[in-house]
Order: structure tokens, then C-alpha cells, then sequence
């Protein structure tokens, strides 16, 4: 078996996460963010869709992260996303940090938004 | 010989146990009760060191630690496992004696041993270790009444050549030990933040 070691190019994976906090390229970034290929920005929450608007060209979906447990998120904000050419994916934030990671290191067109555990 | 002092227990950021002090002398053994969730996995984890001491203080010797999972390589033959622990420990107890004490065939492979089988071989593996404290988490799991009266027997021979145990098990077992319930340990509050994270 070979193991590789995982390289992100200039893509930034989620480092950890705790209560109320998330880190970053070793920075801790407090409260729920999104991370888009045009950098980390603090995030409104799930009412907010703004800021998926000027990445929609860049990214295929969205890993959403709805906290320590997975929840739905409004129709309205889904709706929004799906609307711009972007697809949802709904998980707990653990899972969408986790995933998200894998799927940047494979150079996927993805997009995180999470609110913190 | 074990002294724990103010102890916490923490497990997936939630403190489980709290200000958990005991004292166990050489040749005296505890069990651990307590329901299913309490914490008895993650008190045996941090004393072996295994996980992190969320609060208080630990003083032990060497200790040999037997888990869950029975660190047995399925590849490998009952003896070729006992042989491999034996170099790890750098201990000079004779493989042999174990194997011919046992009703396992030595040159099975440990992969074609049953539950209970694969449980007595991960025991061996603390004879070898000769560490004085063996902790123990759930070593009855899977054992039929021969094999748990082998356990029992090994225990009490490690007690009376001086070591200390303590394990967690659901059984009554028959040994001189103390008895310890969780139960009253029980913690339920958030660490602080900042020192529970994560890394992905």
C-alpha cells in the first residue's frame, strides 16, 4: 500500500474546529464562515446566500455544516443556491469539515459554509 | 502504587468523570462499575495515558493496557504474536510456557481463532508485558466460563506476585478487589473553550 502525502495547491483546508471556533492556516477564525475560492469570510448564517453569489461560476456545491448536529436548512436559502447553478450539501459540521478537506485535495470545485460546532 | 488525585475524565470534548480520587496499593485490585457511556473506557485511556488528563494528577508505574480490540495480528500465529510482544516489551518470559499452558494449537493463525480464543491470546500478551499495573477494559467480553476462570486465575497471579489491576467488567468476578462506581463521578459541563478542538 502507498501512502501519499495530501497536497491542497493554494487551496486552504479547515485545520480543526472547536466550540465556537474554527482554524485556519493555524489562525482561528471565530463563528460561522464560508470558504470560497475567493477566501474565508465570516458568514450571516444560513439566512445568508450573498455570498455564494460571485463564486457560483467557480463552484459546483456547497458543503453547508449545520453545527455539532445535522439540521435542515431553510428552503429559501436552498432554493437560492440551486437557483445560481449550486448544488447543497447538508451535513453536520464535523462531517462537512472532514469532507470538504478530501474533496480539495482532489481539486474539486467546492465550497464550504459552516456554522461552528 | 496508582494514586489518582482530582481526577477528570473527558471524552469528545464533555467532561464524563470529576474529582475522581483513589489510592490502590501493590497486590490490590479495583473494578470499575457503572452503566454503559459513564466513562470507564476513557478513566482506563487516560491512565494508560492513551488520552489526556483533563484535570488532577496520576501517579502509576509501567502499565500494560487491554482494550477493546486485543492488539492481535491476525497474519501472524499464536506464537509468532506472543514472540512479537515479547521482543516489543524487550521481556525475557518464554513464549513456550504460555503456548503449552494454553488449548490453542501455537502455529494457528490468529485470524482463524475464535472471540474468546483471540481475548486469551491478547491476555498472554499482558503476561509478557510484565508491567505492574494491567489495566483492563471489559476483558470478560467473549470469554466462555473456562476462559473467564483463566482470567481469574491470572489476575490473582499477578496480584499475589505483587502487581495491581484495574478493570472494568460487567460480571462478578471472583477476586480479593475493590469495587468503584462511576456513578457518583458523573460530571456533565463543557470544557472551556479553546482547549477542545478538533483537527480535521
Amino acid at each position: 500500500m502507498q501512502l501519499n502525502e495530501i497536497s491542497y495547491g493554494d487551496a486552504q483546508p479547515i485545520d480543526g474546529y472547536g466550540p465556537g471556533f474554527f482554524r485556519i492556516g493555524g489562525e482561528v477564525v471565530e463563528g460561522a464562515i464560508t470558504v470560497l475560492p475567493n477566501g474565508i469570510s465570516a458568514w450571516d448564517g444560513l439566512t445568508s446566500a450573498s455570498p455564494f453569489e460571485n463564486a457560483a461560476g467557480e463552484i459546483d456545491f456547497v458543503l453547508v455544516g449545520t453545527g455539532a448536529e445535522m439540521k435542515p436548512v431553510p428552503q429559501d436559502f436552498q432554493s437560492k443556491l440551486e437557483a445560481m447553478g449550486t448544488g447543497v450539501e447538508i451535513m453536520n459540521t464535523p462531517t462537512a469539515c472532514r469532507t470538504f478537506n478530501v474533496l480539495l485535495s482532489e481539486g474539486r470545485r467546492v465550497g464550504l459554509a459552516v456554522l461552528p460546532v | 502504587m496508582v494514586r489518582l488525585d482530582q481526577v477528570s475524565v473527558a471524552r469528545g470534548g464533555l467532561i464524563l468523570l470529576d474529582n475522581l480520587c483513589f489510592d490502590l496499593t501493590a497486590g490490590s485490585a479495583l473494578v470499575l462499575r457503572g452503566r454503559n457511556g459513564i466513562g470507564k473506557t476513557s478513566l482506563l485511556r487516560t491512565i494508560a495515558g492513551i488520552q489526556p488528563l483533563a484535570g488532577g494528577r496520576i501517579d502509576r508505574p509501567d502499565c500494560a493496557y487491554f482494550g477493546h480490540s486485543n492488539a492481535v495480528k491476525g497474519t501472524l500465529s499464536v506464537s509468532e504474536n506472543l514472540a512479537f510482544w515479547r521482543d516489543v516489551y524487550g521481556t525475557s518470559d518464554d513464549v513456550k510456557t504460555l503456548t503449552e499452558a494454553s488449548s490453542i494449537p501455537p502455529n494457528t493463525r490468529a485470524s482463524d481463532l475464535s472471540a474468546g480464543q483471540k481475548q486469551r491470546l491478547g491476555l498472554d500478551r499482558l503476561i509478557l508485558s510484565q508491567a505492574p499495573l494491567w489495566l483492563l477494559d471489559e476483558p470478560t467480553a467473549s470469554l466462555d466460563v473456562e476462559n473467564t476462570d483463566h482470567l481469574i486465575r491470572v489476575l490473582q497471579d499477578h496480584l499475589s506476585s505483587g502487581g495491581t489491576a484495574i478493570l472494568s467488567t460487567h460480571i462478578d468476578v471472583k477476586l480479593p478487589a475493590k469495587t468503584l462506581d462511576l456513578e457518583s463521578f458523573e460530571a456533565r459541563r463543557m470544557m472551556s473553550d479553546g482547549f477542545d478542538e478538533v483537527f480535521v
